[in-house]
């Protein structure tokens, strides 16, 4: 019965503040509605008004429908991304400040912890009529919208569910963000402490993920694209994450809102709400107009700001002179300088600087433990391999030093060759793949090996051991590791001074190996699609207009010229990859013979051409096998025959032409 | 009754209250003084029930204050500077503590709006200190507290509105027993007010006494001898706090009943005797002093 009336009376009292609250609240709640209501229904009310172009009236009513609702789902992602988050930050923050700012004040903590109105239900009352002037603003402006877009007889079902995701991320990014900005309130001394510090974290977490990535990558070798996982940015970042989810829509691929991310947002706001809850109830009223309420937090917020400043100068430094030393001396002493400035901004004053340092310790301490968990492979990450029995295939391409991909790089550019299936895809490419254990198994011991390769160069490692270089003194392999359907693990390794190395020796005699297999050679991209080639033409560069053609589909026996073509194909691009890797640091002379001879020498092209569908023998394609599949070409692309790289298959396309 | 055990508030370090202990009965004015940095706002915030006491107790009728909204209900603190919400008025106030206190009455508000001259719904912000202070009481009076506690509540008031103000507290004090506790740093503002005063100092309690028996315990007398007798044949017959003399008139405290302290005096025989009232501030220099501190140093 006692129970019962006190939760009454709890209710009664939340209810109480929330009211109180709410009255005092809705002018600020309304200039909120005002800009939402200009920057939703009203520019879709201008959006629909517009003259429409002659290309859009003359298309179809369904294509017109199609198109506008194209614009107005895009203009909605659009408009919450430059408008929507912005604003919801910023009223998230004046909302704390008005309704939680009292705590910062002496004068109105002494009314208003006075008042005979418990903690819990003065945090939920002040809580939740924050929560409702910051949701139903944004409500009635999506309503509007909806009202707008309905009246002109746009409002598809699939527009109204694009919408509704977009209005609920939103709510759910404001619940976070309120609950994250009041949490910080309550840490907090003076609104301006609290400004500082909310300030400080949604700019140095993501700051120190990057460089941290950043650091990660350029130290461990293997790595071969940077370490920076956008769901860590913003997993405990609400504002990053606030961005981040509804930029999502323009972020394809890079950044999704899925079922993780609605469930860790919905347990982070609850959490996020109850941690602010329990401190506002352990807080002491003297706390307010001094420095801090709870130490440990600010204490926590220094050294994560010095430590992402001192991280972020030094790396700046090492990027300017490429320098591991430098890199180390940057991050301390700016790691310093960033303590003092938050010394400043927390005490106003360097005085009690000398008493304040000892957490500056704390800072070096972890930038020491974190720059050794690197050096030493950060916990595994430069030996972990996956098990070759989770493995489906591997594609091992050797970069530099071979005339193959020199030669298909020369038409195609930097982007591998992709099919009609996935033309807009330009990372699906048919490549050459191992699919038998036994050389999957090699290629793990061609992986390990290059690691120890890498090791043997310098171990601990350094900032810059695993830069990507195109250096031609340099020698990078890439190893794509396809465990079945779900994507593919990457290893990259770039060697530059490894030649007296016995690792890297043995590591190319494993790849010789390797790349003198059968199931390698015919999985190369000439050999693999070679039924799609339907024209040879023969290139004089002193007089382009003798340029001369045969059609495959013109010779007598086009079966059994294919047949030698490929058989061609296949011992010269054998006997180049044999040379490469018997030379695979002296590639510069190579280069330049090929370039000096390039514009002088006859030389043939094979067309391989998009029209014509083909069936690859081997290789990988998508992450998945390619044998079996019908596949095209997205483009023609053409393929250099020259005498000095193709002896054989030159001599047979030379046959061809004296006939 | 507000019994306050061995309580304790310390600011980081620093004891603001140093484990301090007397009690106030119910239905008394009891006074708080001493200097800036005493602990006189401190002892009413946590009071309140605004502080958590770092050690010991402050009870209103056995229960603490802090975090209990039934205690809290009972009593309303007035602080040194009073705040108010933005743009909020006199009916404002109204609006909010009628929610929460649960002896708000309407009644009492509008005799006391009309007592005081004040515009009931003219922005508070642009008042006058002293009107600021006399919307707070108006609103404290309104949810009619069993405690009332009250810091530097005179500051800025007029005599008129000052008296006034006496008038109603001493009126609710006698109607309902309500238990005032008023810190001062003036002692005049609060002798002819109080029933009981404390003094604080440095966290701690020098002195705590009702006043009337802190007025009966000592005198002051002035007489006048055609032979100065020996100050040490005098202290010998009487408990003399502190003495001045000039020429044949010797003016001196004294500690004791007054028919005792005459009747000592005749026998050096004086030309001529009065005893002349003291002020509280004098009994309270006289008492300081007699403990061995410099009053000079503790109020101001």
């Amino acid at each position: 019965m006692t129970s019962t009336t006190l939760s009454a009376k709890k209710k009664n009292q939340t209810l109480g503040v929330f009211q109180w609250q709410l009255r005092r609240s809705m002018g600020l709640s309304a200039v909120y509605a005002s800009i939402l209501l200009l920057a939703y229904p009203v520019v879709t009310l201008f959006a629909l008004f517009m003259p429409r172009d002659e290309y859009y009236l003359s298309l179809t009513k369904e294509e017109q429908l199609s198109r506008t609702v194209r614009q107005l789902s895009a203009m909605t992602d659009g408009i919450t991304l430059a408008v929507g988050a912005s604003l919801m930050l910023l009223f998230a923050l004046i909302f704390t400040v008005w309704n939680f700012g009292y705590l910062h004040r002496k004068q109105q903590i002494d009314l208003f912890h006075a008042m005979p109105i418990s903690r819990g239900a003065m945090f939920w009352g002040k809580y939740l009529s924050g929560c409702l002037c910051l949701y139903a603003p944004v409500v009635l402006a999506f309503l509007l919208q909806w009202i707008v877009m309905l009246c002109f007889g746009v409002l598809t079902q699939s527009l109204f569910l694009s919408a509704l995701k977009v209005l609920a991320i939103l709510l759910l990014m404001t619940c976070a963000v309120f609950s994250f900005t009041v949490l910080i309130a309550v840490c907090s001394g003076s609104t301006l402490d609290t400004m500082a510090s909310i300030a400080l974290i949604s700019i140095s977490y993501p700051v120190l993920i990057f460089i941290g990535g950043s650091v990660i990558y350029n130290t461990i070798p293997g790595l071969s694209e940077l370490f920076m996982p956008l769901e860590l940015v913003c997993a405990f970042s609400p504002p990053a994450a606030a961005y981040l989810a509804t930029a999502s829509h323009s972020l394809d691929g890079v950044f999704s809102v899925g079922t993780g991310f609605w469930l860790w947002w919905v347990t982070m706001a609850v959490l996020l709400t109850l941690f602010a809850l329990f401190l506002y109830c352990r807080r002491k009223s003297e706390s307010a107009e001094s420095t801090v309420s709870y130490g440990p937090v600010k204490l926590a917020i220094r050294v994560l700001s010095s430590g992402t400043g001192g991280m972020l100068f030094g790396y700046l430094v090492y990027l300017a002179t490429q320098n591991h030393l430098y890199y180390l001396w940057g991050t301390a002493i700016a790691s310093l300088l960033a303590y003092v400035v938050t010394e400043l901004v927390y005490t106003k004053t360097l005085r009690r600087l000398h008493r304040h340092l000892i957490p500056y310790g704390g800072v070096l301490l972890i930038f020491a433990l974190f720059t050794a968990f690197v050096s030493f492979g950060f916990f595994g990450l430069d030996t972990y391999l996956p098990k070759a029995d989770e493995v489906e295939c591997v594609d091992i391409s050797y970069n530099h030093g071979t005339a193959y991909p020199t030669n298909v790089r020369a038409y195609s550019a930097d982007k591998k060759l992709s099919t009609s299936e996935d033309w807009w895809d330009y990372s699906k490419a048919l490549l050459p793949a191992f699919y038998s254990q036994e050389k999957v198994n090699q290629a793990i011991e061609l992986n390990k090996t290059l690691i120890e390769a890498a090791r043997e160069e310098q171990y601990p490692y350094t900032m810059g051991q695993n830069k990507i270089s195109y250096d031609l003194a340099s020698w990078t392999c890439y190893l794509n590791y396809y465990p079945g359907e779900s994507g593919s693990f990457t290893r990259c390794y770039c060697l530059h001074d490894a030649q007296s190395n016995a690792s890297f020796q043995k590591a190319l005699s494993i790849l010789r190996e390797l790349y003198s297999d059968e199931e390698y050679l015919n999985g190369l991209f000439p050999i693999n699609a070679i039924e799609t080639i339907d024209a040879v033409h023969l290139m004089n560069p002193e007089d382009y207009t003798a340029e001369r053609t045969k059609l495959l589909s013109a010779l007598k026996d086009e079966g059994g010229f294919r047949r030698k073509l490929e058989s061609a194909l296949y011992n010269d691009l054998k006997a180049q990859i044999d040379r490469d890797i018997q030379d695979p640091f002296d590639s510069e002379k190579e280069w330049a013979d090929t370039n000096t001879s390039f514009y002088e020498e006859t030389f043939y092209s094979l067309n391989y051409a998009s029209q014509v569908s083909f069936t690859p023998k081997g290789g990988v394609f998508g992450g998945k096998a390619a044998a079996g599949k019908e596949l095209k070409l997205a483009s023609d692309c053409a393929m250099e025959i020259r005498k000095d790289e193709f002896p054989e298959t030159f001599a047979l396309l030379e046959e061809l032409f004296e006939k | 009754m507000i019994d306050i055990q061995t309580l304790t508030k310390k600011f980081g370090s620093f004891p603001a209250l140093d484990g301090i202990s007397f009690q106030i009965p119910t239905g008394s004015i009891f006074g708080l003084v001493g200097s800036n940095g005493a602990g006189k706002s401190t002892l009413l915030r946590t009071l309140a029930g605004i502080y958590r006491p770092d050690a010991g107790a402050a009870l209103f009728d056995g229960k603490a204050p802090f975090e209990n909204t039934e205690v809290k209900g009972e009593l309303f603190f007035i602080s040194d500077y009073p705040y108010f919400p933005p743009q909020s008025t006199l009916e404002d106030l109204r609006q909010m503590f009628q929610r929460f206190y649960p002896n708000w009455s309407d009644e009492t508000f509008d005799r006391l709006c009309a007592m005081f001259p004040l515009e009931r719904k003219g922005k508070l912000k642009d008042m006058s200190k002293g009107m600021q202070r006399q919307a707070a009481v108006i609103a404290a009076l309104s949810t009619r507290p069993s405690y009332f506690l009250l810091d530097e509540i005179f500051d800025g008031l007029d005599p008129v509105v000052r008296q006034l103000l006496k008038k109603l507290i001493a009126g609710e004090v006698a109607d309902r027993s309500m238990t005032v506790l008023i810190a001062s740093h003036n002692l005049r503002e609060l002798e002819d007010f109080c029933d009981s005063i404390a003094l604080l100092h440095k966290g701690g309690v020098l002195l705590e006494k009702d006043l009337d028996s802190l007025r009966l315990g000592i005198l002051r007398v002035q007489a006048v001898f055609r032979e100065m007798p020996e100050i040490s044949a005098l202290k010998e017959k009487i408990s003399i706090v502190n003495f001045e003399r000039t020429g044949s008139v010797l003016s001196f405290v004294a500690r004791g009943n007054e028919e005792e302290i005459l009747a000592e005096l005749k026998a050096f025989e004086p030309q001529f005797y009065e005893v002349i009232p003291l002020s509280l501030e004098e009994v309270f220099i006289s008492e300081m002093e007699a403990a061995g501190y410099d009053i000079n140093n503790i109020v101001s």
